[in-house]
């Protein structure tokens, strides 16, 4: 029997480090790695910070691409997945079999219309260059959610001159920090010029495009541009009628195994028992065991979760390793953060530590350390 | 293969030493210093992975 090969749903850094995971594996079939967007895979993290800020382009965010062995399909809308004849359904009426597969279909953003309808989110590069140009035609922008992605488009808005409101549901900025570092995120938008306006209760969107927000106190908040983030929402729908377990996501075990022969990992995939983790370090680790797994099976080491996050805005850069929100007893291991840089450590309940640096250039593996070394 | 990193880009995180400490090595206070700039062969494959698991994609390589 020929074998059928894996196919990789999701053209992103987990799709491709999951590609390169069932090789290394020892998988010696085809690997076909198949992408809704035009783009080569991207690196999401950057569409946020670095790239809405700068003047690169969008082959600025480009990953190097994947080896001669992986076969990749770009611009084509995965649409079903038939689990009896174990073949994935193409938007342009293709449909690719495999032995293997590996869902890695990322997320898309939440919108507040059902269709989301004259909205303007970030989720994709193409959706970061657009907002990128509005920058420079618009004199006032509101931004729905006070969470990481709605904070760094605020600053990116600050910086481009534009006034912006920032309509938040906590009284702080990316309340998931905690309370030390969300104060410290709130007081530098706040010095940045930002307009923070709380609101409780839900608001409605006025317009097509969507041109001002109406909250639940009869206000109006109206901007030249309007823009939505609310979190995003696993891409599972083309995974209707598979009989793949979805529940806030396609749910995996810890081997990041999905079904018989199929895997998941990134933004779409849930590990059982856990919220979903849309971060780039969490993604790329599924994905390494999701590859190695569909090959391997129980040989394949177990994904551990290993908490580490970054944000950049209004001039903080913020790495932080351990579970959030960061909170407990707080000690500092250097600098201040009053003074605008630093590396604290959080003592929280049951055990949980927590370290951040901000303005504080230290690697990943150094800044677990000092959580290790308190736990 | 030839690596190089791109000026101002890398902010330190080391992904790419955790994924190829064979080939890259972050000092500390330093942007990442490459052990290659021509990659072996037997290297390539660790490589590609250690750049791609840049977040700020610092590093370009060539084939």
């Amino acid at each position: 029997m020929t074998d059928a090969g894996v196919v990789v749903v999701g053209a992103s850094a987990a799709g491709l480090a999951a590609a390169e995971a069932v090789r290394r594996a020892g998988h010696d079939g085809p690997v076909t790695v198949v992408g809704a967007e035009p783009h080569p895979p991207y690196t999401r993290p950057a569409l946020s910070k670095a790239l809405l800020r700068g003047t690169g382009g969008g082959e600025s965010v480009y990953l190097p691409a994947p080896e001669a062995d992986i076969g990749l399909r770009l611009g084509v809308d995965a649409v079903g997945l038939d689990p009896v004849g174990r073949r994935i359904l193409l938007a342009d009426g293709d449909s690719l079999p495999f032995t293997g597969l590996v869902i890695a279909s990322g997320a898309r953003a939440r919108t507040m219309r059902v269709d989301g309808r004259g909205e303007t989110v970030l989720r994709s590069l193409d959706d970061a260059l657009a907002l990128r140009q509005s920058l420079d035609r618009v004199s006032s922008v509101v931004i729905l959610g006070g969470g990481f992605v709605g904070v760094e488009v605020a600053s990116a808005c600050a910086a481009a001159g534009v006034s912006t409101t920032l309509l938040i549901r906590h009284s702080r900025l990316m309340p998931r920090l905690g309370p030390q570092l969300s104060e410290l995120v709130t007081g530098a938008a706040l010095a940045a010029g930002i307009t923070l306006r709380q609101v409780a209760g839900e608001v409605e969107l006025i317009g097509n495009p969507v041109e001002a927000v109406g909250t639940p106190d009869g206000a109006v908040v109206a901007g030249d541009l309007v823009v939505t983030a609310v979190g995003c929402h696993p891409n599972v729908d083309w995974l209707d009628g598979s009989g793949i377990p979805i529940e806030d996501g396609v749910v995996v075990d810890s081997r990041c195994r999905a079904a018989p022969r199929i895997t998941a990992a990134g933004d779409v995939a849930r590990m059982r028992g856990r919220a979903r983790t849309p971060f780039w370090t969490a993604a790329l680790e599924q994905a390494r065991v999701a590859g190695t797994a569909l090959v391997r099976g129980e040989e394949a080491s177990r994904y551990t979760p290993a908490d580490f996050f970054w944000t950049e805005a209004f001039g903080l850069a913020v790495t932080v390793a351990g579970p959030l929100p960061a909170g407990g007893s707080a000690e500092t291991l250097a600098g201040d953060l009053a003074q605008g840089s630093g590396l604290v450590r959080w003592r929280g309940r049951h055990g949980r530590v927590t370290v951040a640096a901000v303005n504080h250039r230290i690697a990943r593996r150094k800044l677990r350390a000092l959580a290790a070394e308190a736990s | 293969m030839e690596l190089s990193v791109q000026e101002g880009r890398c902010e330190g995180y080391g992904l790419c030493e955790e994924v190829a400490p064979q080939v890259y090595r972050l000092p500390d206070d330093d942007d990442v210093e490459l052990l290659h700039t021509q990659v072996p062969q037997g290297l390539e494959s660790e490589a590609v992975a250690g750049a791609r698991a840049c977040p700020v994609a610092a590093i370009k390589l060539s084939r």
